[in-house]
C-alpha cells in the first residue's frame, strides 16, 4: 500500500522538483498539489491522504495556521513542514501544534524521503541540523546564582533599588524616587552586584524575578 | 565694592518704595530748610526789634526821671515805673538809680518771687534795703549770656533763664542816675511758636498731599509694569494669545503695544514652526514607514522566492544525482554550493529584516538578535525579558521601532563601547514598554557624543524614532563608568 502524500508549497517549480524526486519511490504517491493552504484545506475535505508536505511561509495563510486547522479536524493527519525556516521560534511552535516532522529545504533528498518514511510509521522526524535548538531551549537559561546568599544578604534599602532598577528605572530616576543622589544609587548597585555576584542588569532582573521582588507590582 | 553693594540694595526696592521715599525725602528736606531759615530771620528781626523797643523805653524813661531824680520825689518816680510796666507787659522789670548808684525806684514783675540770682548780682544795690539772702536759698535762673551788645548811649545786657531771655537795657540819665528796663521775650516767643507751628501744619498737609500724588503716581506706573510683567510670564509659558493692556500712550504704554505685537508674531511663527514640524514627522514617519515596508517586502522576496527558486535548484540537482550521468562527488560539490547559497539568503533576508519580527513579536527576535551578536562579535551579551505572554501582542510599528532602535543602540555597543559585558532587558507592562541596553565599557560624556557626528547622528535617529511612537529615549553614561540606553514607550490611547 503506498503512502499518500500532498504537497503544499506556493512554488510550482518547487512543487514539481518535489514531485519528481518523490515519485522515484515505489511506495510513494502523490495524490495532490496545491499552491495554497486554502486549497489544501479544501482538498482535505475531498480526498483522504497520509502525508501532508507543509511550507511555512504563504501569502494567503501561513503554514502554522493550515496546521492548526486541519488538525483541528483531523488529528490522525501526519504533517511534516517542509521550511527554509531554521530558527527555534518556528521549530517550536509548529511541533507545539502538533507537526510530526520538521525538515529544512537544504537538507538533502534522502533525508526528506527518510522523514516521510518514519512519520508515516508514526514516528517523528526533526531535522538533525536544527534539532539541536530543542534541546538547547529544553535545558533553558542558567538559573540566577542563589550560592551567593540570596535576597537576606541586601539591605532594606538595597532591596528597593535592586526592585527598582529590575522595574526598568535608570539610575537618576531611582535616585529621584528615593531622595538620594544619584552617586548614592551607584554605589548601592554596585554593592548589590558584588554581594550577588551579578555581572549585568539582565541577571538582576532575572534575579528579581526568581526572588519574588516584582511581584508585589 | 560696599558702596555699590548697597547702591543695588537701593536700586533693587521696588519701584513705588522708590517714588514714594523720593516725595518723603523731598519734603522732608525742603520743610526742614524752610523751617529753620524761617524761625532764624524770625529770631533775628524779633530780637532786634525787641531791643529797639526796650531801648527806647529806656530812653524816654530816663528822660523824664531826669527832673524827679534831682528833685528826689520818690513817689513819681515809683509812679512812673508802674506806668512803663502797665503799659508794657513783657518789660520785667524796671531799676532807677541816683547819681550814687543807689536805687531810687524799682518794680519787678517776675510771676513768682524775684529771681535771687538779680539781687545777687546787683547785691551793692539790692543790699542797702534787701538783707542779703543766704547763700543756699538762692534759686539760680539767671545766667549771663556772654554778649554785651554796646550802643553809646546804653549797655545791653542778656540774662537767660528757664522761662525766656531776660534783655536789659541800661542807659544814663542826662543830669545823672541810670534807669535799666529788663525786658522778657514771652510775646516773641509765643508769636515764633505760632508761627513755626502753622508752618509745620502747613508742611504736614503738603506731606500728606504730596504722598497720595506720588502713591497715585506710583500705582499708575507700576501697575502697567506688573501687568506687562504678568503677560510676559504668561508668554513664556507659551499661552500666546495672552495681551498685555495698554493703560496709557506714553513709554510704558508703547512698551505693552510692542509687546502685544511681539507675541501676536510669535504666535504665528510658533504656528507655522509647528506646522512644519507636523510636516516633518509625518515626513519621517513616511520615510520611515516606507522603507520598514520595503525592508518586508525585499527581506520576504530574498526569502521566499530568491530563496525557495535555490531550493528547487537543489531538488533538481538531488533528482540529477539519481540518474548518475556524472560521477556523485560533482553533484555534491553543486548541492554543498547551493545550500551555500541559501544560507547566504536566508541571513541576508534575517539582516534586512528578521521574519521572527513578524511572526513571533519583539522579544523573540530581540532574543535572536542578542544571541547572534554574542556569536559573531564575542562580547556577551545577555537578554532578559519580562514579557507575561497573557498580554496581546504590541502593534507592529512599536515592535518594529524597538527592534531597530535595540538594534542601533547594541551595535553602538559593538562599535565603540570596548564594553567585556552587556545586557538587553525588556520590560513589557500593561500600560507601557520599556527597553534597557547596558554595558560596562568606556561610557561617554553625554554631551561630548554629540561632537562625533556619525554617533550623533545614530543617536538623533534612535531619538528620532522613538519619539515618533511618543517614546523617550534617555541615556546615562560617565566616561569609564558604561553607557545605559532607556526606551520607554507608553502603551495607552491609540497606537
Amino acid at each position: 500500500m503506498a503512502i499518500r502524500i500532498v504537497i503544499t508549497d506556493d512554488h510550482a517549480v518547487f512543487r514539481s522538483g518535489l514531485r519528481a524526486l518523490l515519485e522515484r519511490e515505489d511506495d510513494f504517491e502523490i495524490v495532490g498539489e496545491t499552491g495554497s493552504g486554502v486549497d489544501t484545506i479544501k482538498l482535505a475535505e475531498e480526498m483522504e491522504f497520509d502525508i501532508l508536505l507543509l511550507d511555512i511561509s504563504m501569502p494567503d495563510l501561513s503554514g502554522a495556521r493550515v496546521a492548526e486547522a486541519l488538525l483541528e479536524k483531523y488529528p490522525a493527519l501526519a504533517i511534516i513542514i517542509l521550511t527554509m525556516h531554521e530558527h527555534e521560534h518556528y521549530l517550536r511552535e509548529l511541533l507545539q501544534i502538533g507537526a510530526r516532522g520538521y525538515v529544512l529545504k537544504k537538507s538533502t533528498g534522502t533525508e526528506l524521503v527518510q522523514a516521510i518514511r518514519s512519520v508515516f510509521r508514526g514516528d517523528m522526524y526533526v531535522d538533525p541540523s536544527i534539532a539541536g535548538l530543542l534541546v538547547s531551549s529544553y535545558v533553558g537559561k542558567p538559573a540566577s546564582k542563589q550560592e551567593s546568599g540570596g535576597l537576606q544578604c541586601l539591605t532594606p534599602r538595597e532591596k528597593e533599588i535592586c526592585r527598582l532598577l529590575a522595574l526598568g528605572f535608570t539610575n537618576s530616576e531611582a535616585a529621584e524616587k528615593l531622595f538620594i543622589s544619584l552617586r548614592t544609587v551607584e554605589a548601592h548597585r554596585g554593592n548589590i552586584m558584588a554581594k550577588l555576584d551579578l555581572k549585568t542588569r539582565a541577571e538582576l532582573v532575572r534575579f528579581a524575578i526568581d526572588n519574588g521582588l516584582l511581584r508585589s507590582d | 565694592m560696599i558702596v555699590t553693594r548697597i547702591w543695588e540694595r537701593i536700586l533693587s526696592v521696588p519701584i513705588y518704595v522708590k517714588i514714594l521715599g523720593i516725595g518723603i525725602l523731598v519734603t522732608f528736606l525742603f520743610g526742614a530748610v524752610s523751617y529753620y531759615g524761617i524761625r532764624a530771620s524770625m529770631y533775628r528781626t524779633h530780637y532786634g526789634i525787641h531791643a529797639e523797643t526796650v531801648l527806647s523805653i529806656a530812653r524816654s524813661l530816663s528822660s523824664r526821671v531826669g527832673k524827679l531824680i534831682e528833685t528826689g520825689d520818690a513817689a513819681a518816680i515809683t509812679e512812673e515805673i508802674a506806668l512803663v510796666i502797665r503799659t508794657f507787659p513783657d518789660v520785667r522789670y524796671v531799676i532807677i538809680q541816683g547819681k550814687d548808684e543807689q536805687v531810687l525806684g524799682h518794680e519787678f514783675t517776675f510771676p513768682t518771687n524775684i529771681p535771687a540770682d538779680l539781687m545777687l548780682k546787683q547785691d551793692a544795690l539790692c543790699a542797702s534795703c534787701h538783707t542779703n539772702p543766704e547763700a543756699g536759698e538762692l534759686r539760680s535762673d539767671l545766667y549771663a549770656v556772654p554778649s554785651e551788645i554796646v550802643v553809646p548811649d546804653a549797655r545791653f545786657q542778656l540774662w537767660s533763664r528757664p522761662g525766656g531771655l531776660i534783655l536789659e537795657v541800661a542807659t544814663p540819665v542826662p543830669s545823672g542816675g541810670t534807669v535799666r528796663v529788663g525786658a522778657g521775650d514771652t510775646i516773641i516767643q509765643r508769636e515764633i511758636t505760632a508761627v513755626s507751628q502753622s508752618l509745620l501744619f502747613s508742611l504736614g498737609v503738603c506731606l500728606v498731599i504730596g504722598q497720595t500724588l506720588a502713591f497715585g503716581l506710583a500705582y499708575a506706573i507700576v501697575r502697567p509694569i506688573q501687568n506687562l510683567l504678568q503677560a510676559t510670564n504668561r508668554l513664556r509659558t507659551a499661552d500666546f494669545d495672552t495681551r498685555a493692556r495698554v493703560y496709557s500712550d506714553d513709554e510704558i504704554g508703547r512698551l505693552a503695544q510692542a509687546f502685544n505685537l511681539l507675541a501676536g508674531e510669535l504666535r504665528t511663527y510658533r504656528r507655522e514652526v509647528e506646522e512644519k514640524e507636523k510636516v516633518r514627522v509625518s515626513l519621517i514617519e513616511r520615510i520611515v514607514r516606507v522603507q520598514e515596508e520595503e525592508r518586508k517586502s525585499v527581506a520576504r522576496e530574498l526569502h521566499d522566492q530568491l530563496g525557495q527558486s535555490l531550493s528547487s535548484v537543489l531538488l533538481s540537482v538531488q533528482g540529477l544525482r539519481r540518474d548518475g550521468v556524472l560521477p556523485e562527488d560533482r553533484y555534491s560539490r553543486v548541492e554543498d554550493e547551493v545550500r551555500g547559497l541559501i544560507d547566504q539568503v536566508r541571513r541576508l533576508a534575517w539582516d534586512i529584516r528578521p521574519s521572527v519580527l513578524d511572526d513571533y513579536g519583539l522579544d523573540s527576535a530581540l532574543q535572536r538578535f542578542v544571541e547572534d551578536v554574542s556569536k559573531r562579535i564575542g562580547i556577551p551579551f545577555d537578554y532578559q525579558s519580562v514579557y507575561p505572554v497573557e498580554l496581546e501582542r504590541l502593534p507592529n510599528h512599536i515592535e518594529v521601532t524597538l527592534y531597530r532602535v535595540a538594534q542601533e543602540a547594541i551595535m553602538n555597543i559593538v562599535r565603540h563601547a570596548e564594553a567585556h559585558r552587556a545586557s538587553v532587558v525588556l520590560f513589557r507592562h500593561s500600560h507601557e514598554i520599556i527597553l534597557i541596553v547596558e554595558d560596562d565599557g568606556r561610557g561617554f560624556e553625554a554631551g561630548l557624543v554629540f561632537r562625533d557626528k556619525d554617533a550623533a547622528l545614530g543617536l538623533l535617529g534612535m531619538k528620532e524614532r522613538v519619539e515618533l511612537i511618543r517614546g523617550e529615549l534617555t541615556i546615562e553614561s560617565e566616561v569609564g563608568k558604561g553607557s545605559a540606553v532607556r526606551i520607554k514607550i507608553p502603551l495607552t490611547g491609540e497606537l
